[in-house]
């Protein structure tokens, strides 16, 4: 193979490798806050204030 | 260029594009806002990217001593920003007194892995890497 082409694949499979993580960790953050919003104790909710969750 | 050189500049390059990319990623997908020290080891990482690329390409060995120098100047700012990381300096010797901290701990990856001392073996492997291909191709 190639010098060239060796140094070619690499670097298409680190870039690969960044956009394949950027998505992960994006889709992960986005888990987390839905996570977060689903809690019906969260710090998103103040106790006097209507939700549509049945209080405990 | 002997083909043991050249894989050996292959690989520093591969670790300065990881760093490069790794350093994009901390601060434009985690947000993590890189202080002044960072900066000035981003500055030195960076070009490597271009200069070993280059080098690499055109099987130009000249590269691997302008790399060296950037990657040189680099170890020695990672080397810093971990000693005042650590409290090893203290913190009025510090050039980021206004703006970020540059001591904050904001990322600790497996439980010991600073962005410091991730820097810092990035560097090391750097360097140990182009020092090689150089003594490989001053025997050639």
């Amino acid at each position: 193979m190639k010098r060239q082409h060796i140094m070619a694949g690499s670097a298409i499979a680190l870039v690969l490798a960044f956009v394949v993580a950027m998505f992960g960790y994006s889709s992960l953050q986005e888990r987390r806050l839905v996570e977060l919003a689903a809690k019906p104790d969260s710090v998103l909710v103040r106790p006097h204030s209507p939700t549509y969750v049945r209080p405990r | 260029m002997r083909p043991m050189a050249w894989t050996l500049l292959l690989l520093a390059w591969l670790a300065s594009f990881a760093g490069t990319l790794g350093s994009l990623f901390f601060s434009e997908v985690m947000q993590l806002q890189p202080c002044l020290l960072c900066w000035y080891q981003r500055i030195a990482m960076f070009p490597l990217v271009l200069v070993l690329g280059i080098g690499l390409y055109r099987q130009d060995s000249g590269s691997v001593l302008y790399g060296l120098a950037l990657a040189a100047v680099g170890w020695a700012v990672a080397g810093y920003h971990l000693l005042l990381y650590s409290g090893w300096i203290p913190e009025d010797l510090q050039p980021c007194s206004k703006g970020l901290s540059c001591a904050d701990v904001d990322l600790r990856l497996v439980g010991f892995l600073t962005i410091p001392l991730m820097s810092l073996l990035a560097f090391s492997m750097i360097v140990g890497l182009l020092m090689a291909a150089h003594r490989q191709g001053v025997r050639a």
